[in-house]
């Protein structure tokens, strides 16, 4: 679960610019003095404001206020103390889709450009530093910018290939599950990996030759060597430009077909007819209203279509998948339609994200950023419990620790998409029964509601969980 | 195939001469120094290509304000 108590947050450490720190449940952000000029810059010559009306930049608030001695023993480099505008949800880069990465590496260009005009630039490009606010990608590091002197070049080059355009080269030229790379390279994917993976093809595109294969290239040869000092100062600030654009010319060429994936034809193709599903829309809608709830997650969303159901009620959603595919036809949509309150995710439920990086408490697990208010587990049961063998009294396990409310679809055996599962393999599912289902769901949760779905034998549940 | 086609097609191919072939070298891993080092060895090409970039939109939207402000002193005859 998030930390409410007074703490350094385990991710904030790298920088010696500054740190988080939660105080009574709050989020700041300390800047030391070592920054103090840098910071002075960003907020008198004008960046700050430019690129929060642009909304790229997380917006603060200075405090009058220094972290508790309980939080940080010894805070004798404190300059100032912000308030930044919380961020719902912080989502990692190995669980957006191929649109969200785009946009994320196109967002950090664009600051990157913006910040040059008033003389700083970005001394890191992390993926982790983007974070999406209202379904658009937005810099959430404060301390990201630094004073840009002339000649000097770009010192996040490394890591924005490394982040950004390895990750959307490989999904685009190779395969879209290749972001998972992220989960093992916390700090982007190698450059020689990437191109070593990529197809031979990709020498013929001179931004791809030029940042991946080349680059890599010299990466390698340079390997623990250290930068001639007469080469320290040598990028002209035309060049410098002249990098950025060649960047996102190369960020822009890169785009991902959507072909036709295992899911995300389901709406069309499942065994419910218009009328049952039309019926179950209505009462997903009943059961969200009834649940009063702040907050959705919709897991196994699919496309997102009970997601936007949430969503139209002005429900803040997270709308989970595993097709890759299916996530990226949410998250056009959202933009289409300019959604803002869906944010579409990438999560195997199986194998849902874990704590990862130092001490394994840099990045959250999904059950440290929980729980969530209202949890959707619709036409997801039986993927589990026989697709993946997880027992029943295991899924009531794990779904009672990420949420205050359930709203559950169970499917029978004698369902056809059930059925289907079934047909290539022995049925050792015989506590696979709604019998079985009420009695262990109803360890930790109250059933509130029951109904059936006409047409089907499938019955929805609202069930909230007992206060022990 | 276009002329600028041509043009970064035998680009590519000179730097590939320059570069692809670079001996492995092993041991302590420092990626920054060889991205570091690589910028300054793209600087001039890059240099170039955003000019070029620059000039060729500057000239367009030359061109294109030029045959508007004509169009509509012509609309304006009619």
């Amino acid at each position: 679960m998030m930390a409410t108590t007074n703490t350094v947050l385990p991710s904030s450490f790298r920088d010696p610019s500054g740190f988080l720190f939660r105080q009574d449940g709050t989020l700041y952000r300390q800047i030391n003095r070592g920054y103090r000029d840098h910071y002075d810059h960003l907020m008198q010559s004008g960046l700050y404001r430019s690129l929060l009306k642009a909304g790229l930049l997380i917006p603060h608030q200075e405090v009058t206020l220094e972290p508790h001695p309980s939080t940080v023993p010894s805070s004798k480099d404190h300059y100032k103390t912000l308030r930044p505008e919380p961020i719902p949800f912080i989502s990692y880069p190995y669980e957006w889709c191929f649109s969200q990465h785009k946009a994320a590496a196109l967002a950090t260009l664009q600051i990157q450009k913006i910040a040059l005009d008033f003389g700083m630039v970005l001394k890191d490009a992390s993926a982790y530093n983007i974070q999406f606010k209202a379904g658009r990608p937005i810099l959430i590091d404060t301390l990201s910018f630094e004073t840009y002197q002339e000649g000097q070049p770009w010192v996040a080059y490394r890591q924005f290939c490394q982040h950004f355009l390895a990750p959307l080269a490989l999904m685009t030229h190779k395969d879209i599950r290749l972001n998972q790379l992220l989960r093992i390279y916390l700090d982007g994917i190698p450059l020689d990996l990437a191109s070593s993976l990529l197809p031979r093809g990709t020498y013929l595109h001179f931004s791809l030759l030029s940042h991946v294969h080349l680059h890599a290239k010299s990466q390698k040869r340079h390997e623990g060597s250290t930068i001639p000092s007469t080469k320290t100062r040598g990028l002209s600030r035309q060049a410098f430009l002249g990098l950025i654009d060649s960047l996102e010319t190369a960020v822009h060429k890169l785009h991902f077909p959507l072909r036709d994936s295992t899911w995300s034809s389901y709406y069309q193709e499942n065994t419910y007819s218009q009328e049952a599903m039309g019926e179950k829309t209505a009462l997903v809608g009943a059961l969200l209203d009834i649940s009063e709830s702040k907050g959705v997650w919709d897991l196994g969303s699919n496309t997102g279509l009970f997601s936007r159901q949430a969503a139209g009620k002005g429900i803040p959603t997270i709308s989970f998948e595993a097709d890759p595919t299916c996530v990226e036809m949410n998250y056009r949509s959202c933009i289409e339609k300019g959604e803002t309150k869906i944010l579409p995710l990438v999560l195997d439920l199986t194998n849902p994200s874990s704590s990862l990086g130092w001490a394994s408490q840099e990045r959250l697990s999904l059950l440290e950023r929980g729980p969530a208010d209202t949890i959707l587990a619709l036409a997801l049961i039986h993927h589990l419990a026989i697709a993946n063998n997880v027992p029943l009294d295991r899924i009531e396990h794990f779904l009672k620790s990420l949420c205050h409310s359930l709203i559950i679809e169970f499917v029978p055996k004698s369902d056809s998409q059930v059925q289907r599962l079934l047909s290539t393999r022995t049925d050792v599912f015989p506590d696979y029964t709604r019998e079985t289902f009420e009695t262990e769901f109803q360890k930790h949760f109250f059933i509130e509601r029951v109904i059936k779905i006409r047409s089907t034998e499938r019955y929805l549940y609202l069930m909230r969980t007992q206060k022990t | 195939m276009t002329t600028l086609g041509i043009l970064m097609k035998s680009l590519t191919f000179m730097i590939l001469l320059h570069v692809s072939f670079a001996p492995a070298v092993f041991g302590y891993i420092d990626p920054g120094t060889g991205s570091y080092l690589f910028q300054m060895l793209m600087a001039g090409l890059l240099s170039s290509l955003f000019a070029i970039k620059m000039g060729w939109r500057n000239f367009r939207g030359y061109l294109s304000q030029f045959f508007s402000r004509s169009r509509s002193q012509d609309d304006g005859h009619d």
